[in-house]
C-alpha cells in the first residue's frame, strides 16, 4: 500500500514563521497543502483541504488561534492541532489543551529546537494512533 | 486633601481640578481605589484580581507634590515594591518544560 504524505495547514499571521515552520515541515516528509494569515482564513483552508495536521498560531487578526482550535475540533476532533505562540501564560496554555490543542510550543526557541518540537510532537501522535488501531 | 470631583480609576491628579488625590496602591502598582474615585469601595484590585485588604499599601501622599514635581526617591520605593510583587507573580508564566510535563500529565489521566 503506498503511504500518503501527512498533510499540514500552517496558520500564523508572520510570514517569515510560516516559511521556517513550513521548512521543518517538509523536512519531516509532510507536505504542506496550504497557509493562512489570519484565523478566518486558517477557518475556511481547513474546511476546504481537511488536513491532518494545523500549526496554529493564536494571536492572528481577524480570528484568534483558540476561537480556529474550537471550530476544528468540532468539525473533527481527531485533528492534530499544534499550537504555536509566543504567550506563556499557563491559563491559556490549559485552555488550548482542554480543547484538543495535541502540543503547545513556544516561538522563542531556536529553530533547531522547534525542529525537535515538531519532530516529536509528529512522532507521538503516530505513535497513538498505532496504538489506539491496536486497541480497537 | 482630596476635592469633591469624581475621577477615573488609576487618577492621581484630579483631571477636573488637578489636585494630588490620596490614593491606596496595590502591590502590583495599581493605584487601587483613590477617595474621590469611581472605583471607591473596592475589593479587589483592577489590575491583578487580589484582594486589597491583603496587599493595599496605605500611601497617603502622591509620587508628586502639588507642583506636579515627582519624588524620585519615593517613585523608587514604589519601583522596587512593584518589581518585587511581579516577580512572585510570574510564577504563572511556563516554560516549554512545563508544557511537556503538563501534556505527560493529562495523557497519562486519557
Amino acid at each position: 500500500m503506498e503511504k500518503r504524505k501527512a498533510r499540514v495547514l500552517i496558520a500564523d499571521d508572520e510570514p517569515h514563521i510560516r516559511s521556517l515552520i513550513g521548512l521543518i515541515i517538509t523536512s519531516l516528509g509532510a507536505e504542506v497543502i496550504a497557509e493562512a494569515s489570519d484565523g478566518e482564513q486558517a477557518l475556511i483552508l481547513y474546511k476546504q483541504f481537511l488536513p491532518d495536521m494545523v500549526m496554529l498560531d493564536i494571536n492572528m487578526p481577524k480570528v484568534d488561534g483558540i476561537t480556529v482550535l474550537k471550530q476544528i475540533m468540532a468539525i473533527n476532533n481527531k485533528t492534530l492541532v499544534v499550537m504555536l505562540t509566543s504567550l506563556n501564560t499557563i491559563e491559556v496554555v490549559k485552555e488550548c489543551i482542554d480543547n484538543g490543542a495535541w502540543n503547545y510550543i513556544l516561538k522563542n526557541t531556536t529553530a533547531d529546537e522547534l525542529h525537535k518540537a515538531i519532530s516529536a510532537t509528529w512522532s507521538e501522535y503516530m505513535a497513538e494512533i498505532r496504538a489506539s488501531r491496536v486497541v480497537a | 486633601m482630596n476635592c469633591n470631583h469624581i475621577n477615573p480609576p488609576g487618577y492621581i491628579f484630579c483631571g477636573t481640578c488637578g489636585e494630588a488625590l490620596e490614593h491606596v496602591r496595590c502591590r502590583c502598582g495599581f493605584v487601587a481605589h483613590p477617595i474621590n474615585e469611581a472605583s471607591a469601595g473596592d475589593v479587589f484590585c483592577g489590575r491583578c484580581g487580589i484582594s486589597l485588604a491583603e496587599v493595599a499599601v496605605e500611601d497617603g501622599r502622591s509620587a508628586a507634590d502639588t507642583d506636579h514635581r515627582f519624588d524620585l526617591e519615593h517613585l523608587m520605593q514604589q519601583a522596587l515594591q512593584e518589581k518585587q510583587f511581579l516577580e512572585l507573580t510570574d510564577k504563572a508564566r511556563v516554560t516549554q518544560d512545563d508544557i511537556r510535563k503538563l501534556l505527560t500529565k493529562r495523557r497519562k489521566k486519557l
